[in-house]
């Protein structure tokens, strides 16, 4: 009997906003936080612990600067970052295959 | 969002596409390109001259004679084996003024597209990666001014083409065969055969442009982009080869046609891509 798709599902990764943001960040060099805070319809509070814990599991990484006066926070992910991405993906349409198959 | 990986997965996809959509900034590196090419014409018209003691209001000006030894050592380094003559090539006369626009003109376009992009990001918060198309535009550059006059100069010119090619793609072979993958090597490879056709057509450093371009498209990964790259490499290749099938260019147009067409391509890429960022805002 094969392995449930569930077991590729990793916590940190699968949560749904903390899959969003590795989701955009996997699209480009780095992207902005209030860029993503946009994106995902997040408060900046909300938005900051999922990076940290992104960033604390080592799948992200912040930096901090100036566009002028105003100071502005970028990330981007890391290579472990676009690996855990794309198992999580996997196990997804795994679990959407096995789901659809029966 | 949603909590059904089907769901997950769908959101996923749209946000995806909509980061890809944001940090597209393709349209302008065309346009600038468009312009430059366009840029290029008057360096490739035909220079009259009148024959000494005869009176310029009374006789036709005729194209100037020329010979090798009237052009001056930068070009022969530029052009080891000299450049194709053909009547695709209008009356294109060897000189070095095509050469500096093209090395300066190149040189600005890409700081401008790498600063471009970085203006975009902060503009509008997600970056397009340009380390691709940084390092093939300066491998491109460098190569046709440094790389070629020098293999030409140490092995081709003392041994021989048939014995000198093979010993140049075997050494690229082994200098990059571990370093990444295959792929990587055949993209080296091409990128060398590209640089010496920069080096011996009239219009080659269109092949440099296409090259840059070529790895923009790929990090773009837009459809527009792509195509437009396509036609245009496709448009570099007809303007500097379709003389071998005997084509001539229409008479009125024949000054400018070899500039013209590939510059449109781009310009029309460029508007295409700046329409369509305008309607999805």
């Amino acid at each position: 009997m094969s392995e449930n798709p569930t077991a590729g599902l990793d916590d940190t990764v699968h949560q749904r906003h903390r899959l969003g943001v590795l989701t955009i960040a996997a699209e480009a060099k780095r992207v902005e936080f209030s860029y993503l805070k946009s994106a995902l319809e997040l408060t900046a509070g909300n938005l900051s612990r999922h990076i940290t814990v992104l960033e604390q599991a080592g799948l992200v990484e912040v930096e901090k600067g100036y566009e002028g006066k105003r100071p502005k926070t970028w990330l981007h992910i890391t290579d472990a970052g676009r690996t855990a991405l794309a198992a999580e993906m996997a196990a997804l349409r795994a679990l959407l295959d096995r789901h659809d198959s029966r | 969002m949603t909590e059904d990986p089907k769901g997950l997965l769908t959101e996923l996809t749209a946000m995806r596409k909509r980061a890809r959509a944001d940090r597209h900034g393709y349209w302008l590196p065309f346009l600038l390109f468009g312009l430059i090419t366009l840029g290029a014409t008057p360096f490739y018209g035909p220079r009259l001259c009148v024959d000494s003691g005869q009176d310029p209001e009374l006789v036709e000006p005729r194209v100037c004679s020329w010979t090798s030894a009237d052009l001056p050592w930068l070009y022969h380094w530029l052009h080891p084996t000299g450049q194709m003559e053909g009547p695709v090539f209008g009356l294109h006369q060897p000189s070095i003024a095509p050469d500096l626009y093209w090395i300066v003109a190149l040189l600005c376009g890409y700081l401008a597209v790498v600063w471009w992009y970085r203006w975009r990001a902060a503009q509008v918060g997600v970056e397009t990666p340009t380390r691709l198309y940084a390092q093939v535009t300066i491998f491109m550059l460098v190569l046709p001014l440094i790389g070629v006059p020098v293999l030409s100069e140490l092995i081709f010119g003392r041994l021989g083409w048939q014995i000198a090619l093979p010993i140049t793609v075997v050494l690229i072979v082994a200098a990059t065969w571990r370093v990444r993958s295959v792929r990587f090597t055949l993209a080296v490879l091409a990128l060398f055969a590209l640089a010496h056709f920069a080096t011996i057509y009239p219009y080659g450093p269109l092949f440099v442009l296409a090259a840059g371009l070529i790895g923009l498209a790929y990090l773009e990964r837009s459809a527009v982009c792509t195509i437009t790259v396509v036609i245009f490499t496709a448009t570099v290749l007809f303007v500097n080869e379709a003389g071998r099938f005997g084509f001539y260019w229409p008479y009125p147009v024949e000054n400018f046609a070899s500039t013209a067409l590939p510059a449109f391509v781009l310009l029309v890429g460029g508007i295409i891509g700046s329409v369509r960022r305008e309607m999805a805002r």
